[in-house]
């Protein structure tokens, strides 16, 4: 069960340019998020799924009925297909009220009992009479799910679900989609370009490029292994390098860059091969000079000097020109403790086991 | 002045009713398809929609003698099946009104409908209804104030309605003489006062007409 995509879609867009997207991805009864660049195909994706579109060839099966095939010639309506749709702007009609919004895709409009419960799952009593330019971009959301849902839909699309809202708005979105998740038995494909929300949401993490998939795995998974340089970038990697393998060991290899890093073995590697590999920035390790160092952070020590800070906040990022040029996240209390500047020199250490080797040929 | 033959007044807004009625559902229909679909000759529809909008009505007129005159086109073969043609009727009248009116609605309607959100549609058939429904629900409602404007200007342009009607219909006192008409034959017989009277009516009733599109069209209706 779940859902199964394997389109081929090429068109024309303005200034006759052609667009070809190539997709291929399966999930299951849970949330997979299309994440990646804009202009990528992911709302061409989720408009194949709908029936808005008809792919050039290839196969839709949504719970083991199937929408499109076109070796079997077969493209269901969006009418028949039964999808529930979110889109970007939440698409309500303005000129009908909140509950008559809600109610549109009701066969019978008798079906009171339904309607109380999109009532309460969405906490939108009281705004029924309301018009779509009368509510809050929260509340057109819930809004917006409750009339997707309240007509019981094979799977639920949602396209960029967060980008209009505000944090709190966000925050109790996340939650919402969470609860859905587990009242009802459907796919969930939502999209984004925001690597939190990927990261948050994401049962299935299903990376785009433009006109195809990067990467499909465990948000995990792709957030501490990208497979790519092109992945490493988009969930939010800045310290990317080049090097050359000169040793491989039983359990490491090294790396000759700028200087030489030890990295954890991976398989397949030969001496003399080229390669890219990252370190995400929370685990660049500034080290203070009266401590011992620890086992995790007693190689790669490389020396460089603060060029820039910035406070995000919650988290500290600073900017070292050294043997690598490095951007290093830190908390609060450890950017505070060690008292910081600009032009300072320091030490960091790129964790051993963190350091993370792209294979791309 | 009391004796004034108020025949041309009662046809003019007889004649005008029921061209915009047909203008307004053959105007809508056309609009829609111009402005949600593609297909074959759809330039060349449009271009021949708008073409009494260019051309003299004169020739407007003309064209329709052409087809529709005993002997015309099409006019042939209802003239040979009823023995009625319609040429010199107020039916005429009101041809020759939808014609020429015809490019004011579709041109305000097609306008209005393009405007809708297409996403609204879209989400409206993900929701089960069909293309159908979808326009009556939801794309016809959201175009309304143009569709409405449309066809106050369709029936504004009717009543003004002279040179295809003259053609088409001639000046028949009684049956095809419709206000514009009166008005110019009154002037050429030097009636004056009743060429005022008729003139001051059509003015207030084509201005009242159009402060009211000016309304709809702002939203203060």
């Amino acid at each position: 069960m779940g859902v199964e995509v394997d389109i081929e879609k090429t068109h024309l867009q303005a200034k006759k340019s052609e667009f070809s997207l190539k997709a291929h991805f399966s999930s299951d009864n849970e949330i997979a998020v299309l994440f990646g660049p804009s202009g990528a195909g992911k709302t061409l994706t989720l408009h194949a799924i709908a029936g808005l579109v008809k792919p050039d060839k290839g196969r839709i099966r949504v719970n083991g009925r199937i929408y499109f095939d076109s070796e079997r010639n077969i493209n269901l309506s969006p009418q028949e297909r039964r999808v529930g749709y979110v889109f970007q702007n939440f698409a309500l009609f303005p000129h009908l009220t909140v509950e008559k919004n809600i109610m549109f895709g009701l066969r019978s409009k008798k079906d009171v009992k339904e309607f109380e419960r999109m009532l309460d799952i969405f906490e939108i009593h009281g705004l029924e009479k309301r018009y779509p330019s009368q509510l809050s971009g929260g509340q057109c959301q819930r809004v917006a799910l409750a009339r997707a849902l309240i007509t019981q839909p094979q799977i639920l699309l949602l396209d960029e679900p967060f980008s209009s809202l505000d944090y709190a708005t966000r925050v109790r979105l996340r939650r919402d989609l969470k609860k859905i998740r587990e009242m009802i038995e459907i796919p969930i494909i939502l999209i984004t370009h925001n690597p939190v929300e990927a990261y948050t949401m994401a049962d299935t993490l299903i990376v785009y490029r433009y006109g195809g998939i990067e990467q499909i795995g465990l948000p995990k998974e792709i957030f501490n292994k990208p497979k790519s340089e092109r992945v490493a970038r988009l969930v939010g990697i800045n310290n990317i390098f080049k090097g050359k393998v000169c040793n491989v060991l039983e359990y490491e290899v090294v790396i000759q860059s700028q200087e030489k890093i030890i990295a954890p073995k991976i398989s397949g590697l030969e001496i003399g091969d080229e390669v890219t590999w990252c370190i995400r920035s929370d685990q660049v390790m500034v080290l203070r000079e009266d401590r011992p160092l620890g086992k995790a952070v007693e190689r790669n020590i490389f020396s460089g000097r603060i060029s820039e800070i910035i406070h995000k906040g919650m988290s500290y990022l600073l900017f070292i020109d050294g043997d690598f040029n490095l951007e290093v996240e830190m908390p609060v209390h450890a950017f505070e403790r060690l008292c910081l500047e600009v032009g300072k020199t320091i030490k960091v250490s790129l964790k051993k086991s963190e350091i993370h080797i792209v294979k791309e040929c | 002045m009391a004796d004034m033959d108020l025949f041309p007044l009662y046809l003019t807004i007889k004649v005008s009713l029921i061209a915009t009625l047909f203008v307004a559902v053959i105007g809508i229909a056309i609009a829609y398809l111009l402005a949600r679909r593609d297909f074959l000759g759809k330039n060349f529809l449009d271009a021949l929609i708008l073409l009494p909008l260019v051309l003299p009505p004169t020739v407007t007129g003309y064209y329709l003698i052409v087809f529709f005159g005993k002997t015309g086109i099409i006019g042939k073969y209802i003239y040979s099946f009823t023995g009625w043609s319609v040429a010199f009727t107020w039916q005429a009248a009101v041809l020759a009104s939808i014609i020429v009116a015809m490019p004011f609605m579709i041109k305000t309607a097609r306008a209005a409908i393009e405007s809708v959100n297409i996403e609204l549609e879209k989400v409206a058939y993900t929701l089960g209804k069909s293309e159908w429904e979808t326009m009556l629900l939801v794309t016809l409602p959201l175009a309304k104030k143009g569709i409405l404007a449309g066809i106050v200007l369709s029936f504004a342009r009717a009543t003004g309605e002279f040179g295809a009607t003259l053609m088409f219909a001639g000046d028949i006192p009684g049956k095809t003489n419709t206000m514009p008409i009166a008005i110019y034959d009154a002037v050429s017989a030097g009636e004056l006062g009743t060429a005022n009277l008729l003139v001051l009516i059509l003015t207030f009733v084509s201005i009242s007409i159009l402060y009211l599109t000016n309304r709809l069209i702002q939203g203060r209706w």
